[in-house]
């Protein structure tokens, strides 16, 4: 049977369905081709988690939120200290000119040295977009290949280059077939063949590899039980705590009520994941996903073996 | 420190993984609790993987009943296989004791009574699991509040019984052993004495409390929520100076979580206890030389 | 067979409160009507009775902390851990979460 020759209503159901399974199969393609073996990602950096989940931007804002945990950066609005630290005119500061040499990780140093007067945040992190120490995170991100490189890219965009010109191709055909048989009800194919070429590309492009997606669902799965108690944190007591809850799941998961801080670094507005641009060639801007959890993550309680084997948590002691 | 490639590690527990993820370069391994993972989802099972490939995992099961005169469950063993195949550890561990009997689940671990039937059977149950699971568990001593009645055999003599039948290696229990020896009266140092020290190739460590018992004496319960105290330490430099096989000790920790420092503390004092204990071996095998 | 009914035995003992008060009342008569050996009963007579008690609770304990939530009680724990999705304004979600916050802990520093 020939699917060009259904009619206007069957054939948008068969086009759907042909959407669907080519979406299907680019999925399968990528998770060949991106799930390599490329050495062990190190599992002991929050910022790398950060970047992986949710770009530079991401890595910034945890950054500086673990740098105001620890005193080394203060809020303030308008000269004084923050009563409201989510408005606009929210600046940080560098608490003491000595911490920038206290701190180990590079990101947290170049931070520490933007905020040396008191500055705008938002601002002020977005032009750290593109500095060498993110640089380097998307470099190692690459190198193992949880971010898509030059050649992952490529290989993605010939993919759904062939996917949207096969697409397109059958909806031509029919749009042709339609019209010398008289028939121009065509607008409904029209726009769905454009919504199938949009979806194919969104779904085609995701900021991260499969690899990448597996490897942060791991991160997740290990520190669930952080999850579950992120409201028993408190300001300065378990900066590390806070750090990786904030890297893993987002700084949607820190209490607004007990770090308000994190009001003020939370991106305004809901922020678009550019799945597509990378950092093959020093690109300075990074595909950012929202904070507010990401695809794919854990919402079981148990984590890493959560329950506890014989006990509340562990061997519960070996006899009675 | 490092006599042979004695390591020391740590228990992990999902609580403690913030503080052992920053710390992997002062932990050389990860004890994980096997049975948590018997119906994990698959993405547990791969988080769990990931983790054995940043440090060396062994796992660690709490309710096969190795000891017990009954045969282990084949869905039991073949449990633990299928974890074992998919994580690849070091090496897998269970306890000398039993969980269930008559259809009735005890819920934890018990002493079973310490004679030479239950040396037998005990050997039969390890063969099992060495078939199934396709490598040899090593056995650990268990804590117990009562002396099993009906024993006719020491505790020591009764472990020795089963390591030499069954050709497998011990994880002493260190805090087990001396809860034990406070417990039912016997001097802990002289009991690791009787331990075949060839057969002693991994350690835990760990501490609990006093309990008060109904006729106003004390018990040591081991419950895995305290600091390690010193005379496991000691017990621990004893065994060092016995042992001549590398030695993996780790230290367990369930509950009421200190600080990171506090278990890193406790980690580096278990290396100096190893250090005197190896020190004192060199020099015992100096003179014998 | 011995073995195996002598643990049994000391099984129910550990987990079955009646029995242990049966047992304690009629040591020898209980380990008979257990189907025990003559020497096991004599050894049996002279249990630690303390120890036997200390350690039924520390069973009981662990039992209890082991205890598999009930369907009901499993499907409330895996509702409240559903978070919003993730184009929901931080707004709408904040304040939802203010909301509950508030009622649990209050933070020392507001």
């Amino acid at each position: 049977m020939n699917p060009f020759d259904l009619r206007g209503p069957e054939f948008l159901v068969f086009y759907i369905f042909f959407a669907w399974l080519v979406i299907v199969a680019l999925t399968l393609l990528r998770r060949l081709s991106e799930d390599r073996d490329t050495g062990k990602p190190p599992i002991d950096d929050p910022y790398f988690v950060a970047f992986l989940r949710g770009g530079e931007s991401e890595a910034l804002r945890v950054a500086t939120l673990s740098l105001i945990d620890r005193g080394l950066l203060t809020l303030k609005s308008s000269g004084s200290p923050a009563l409201l630290p989510g408005s606009a005119d929210s600046r940080l500061e560098l608490a003491d000119p000595a911490a920038v040499e206290s701190v180990k990780r590079p990101i947290e140093k170049r931070i520490l040295e933007a905020f040396k007067t008191a500055q705008p945040i938002h601002s002020t992190l977005a032009s750290l977009e593109g500095c060498t120490a993110c640089f380097d995170y998307a470099i190692n991100l690459e190198k193992f290949g949880l971010l898509p490189d030059e050649e992952v890219r490529k290989a993605r965009l010939r993919r759904v280059a062939i996917a949207i010109g096969i697409l397109l191709g059958v909806a031509v055909v029919k749009i042709f077939i339609a019209l010398s048989r008289g028939r121009t009800n065509i607008l409904f194919l029209v726009i769905l063949s454009g919504l199938a070429a949009f979806v194919v590309f969104r779904t085609s492009t995701p900021f991260r590899t499969m690899r990448g997606e597996k490897f942060l669902q791991d991160v997740k799965s290990l520190f669930s039980s952080l999850r579950q108690r992120a409201a028993s944190l408190r300001p300065g007591g378990a900066t590390s705590d806070l750090v990786w809850l904030a890297s893993a799941y987002g700084l949607a998961e820190v209490s607004p009520i007990l770090f308000p801080s994190v009001m003020a670094l939370r991106p305004r507005g809901p922020t678009r994941g550019s799945g597509s641009s990378g950092w093959g060639s020093g690109n300075s801007s990074c595909g950012t996903t929202t904070s507010c959890g990401s695809s794919g993550s854990t919402c079981g309680g148990g984590g890493c073996g959560g329950g506890g084997g014989c006990g509340g948590g562990g061997c519960g002691g070996c006899g009675s | 420190m490092n006599y042979l490639t004695d390591r020391v590690g740590l228990g992990w527990r999902p609580d403690l993984a913030v503080g052992i993820l920053e710390h992997l370069d002062g932990i050389d391994l990860l004890e994980v609790i096997a049975d948590d993972f018997f119906s994990a989802p698959h993405r547990q099972i791969r988080a769990l993987k990931t983790l054995a490939a940043q440090i060396p995992v062994v796992l660690h099961g709490v309710s096969l009943g190795l000891a017990s005169s009954v045969p282990v469950e084949t869905k039991r063993l073949d449990q633990m296989a299928r974890l074992f195949d998919q994580i690849r550890p070091e090496f897998w561990s269970e306890h000398l004791a039993f969980v269930r009997a008559g259809g009735i689940e005890i819920g934890h671990l018990a002493a079973p009574p310490r004679s030479s039937a239950s040396v037998d059977a005990a050997a039969s149950n390890l063969h099992r699991a060495q078939a199934a699971v396709g490598a040899k568990p090593l056995v650990e001593n268990i804590a117990t509040l009562i002396d099993p009645p009906a024993s006719t055999l020491s505790e020591s003599d009764w472990i020795a019984g089963i390591l030499s039948s069954s050709d497998c290696s011990l994880l002493l229990d260190l805090h087990n052993v001396l809860a034990n020896g406070l417990n039912h009266g016997y001097n802990p140092i002289e009991f690791v004495r009787k331990i075949p020290p060839e057969r002693i190739t991994a350690i835990h460590i760990a501490g609990g409390k006093f309990v008060s018992a109904p006729d106003g004496t004390q018990r040591l319960l081991d419950d895995h929520f305290h600091d390690v105290p010193d005379p496991v330490f000691d017990l621990l430099e004893e065994t060092a100076a016995r042992a001549p096989s590398p030695l993996t000790v780790i230290l367990e920790r369930d509950g009421d979580y200190p600080s990171m420092d506090s278990l890193l503390a406790q980690i580096v004092q278990a290396r100096c206890a190893l250090a005197k204990g190896r020190a004192r071996r060199a020099q015992t095998v100096e003179v014998l030389a | 067979m011995s073995a195996s009914q002598l643990e049994a035995f000391l099984a129910r003992l550990y987990v079955d409160a009646d029995a242990r008060a049966n047992f304690k009342a009629d040591p020898r008569a209980e380990s008979q009507k257990a189907g025990l050996s003559e020497e096991q009963c004599a050894a049996l007579e002279k249990l630690d009775w303390i120890g036997l008690e200390m350690a039924a609770r520390s069973f009981a304990r662990k039992r209890q902390s082991k205890r598999r939530l009930t369907w009901f009680a499993a499907l409330k724990a895996r509702l409240s851990r559903l978070r919003f999705p993730r184009f929901v304004h931080y707004g709408f979600y904040n304040s939802r979460n203010n909301l509950k916050r508030k009622k649990t802990s209050r933070p020392k520093n507001p």
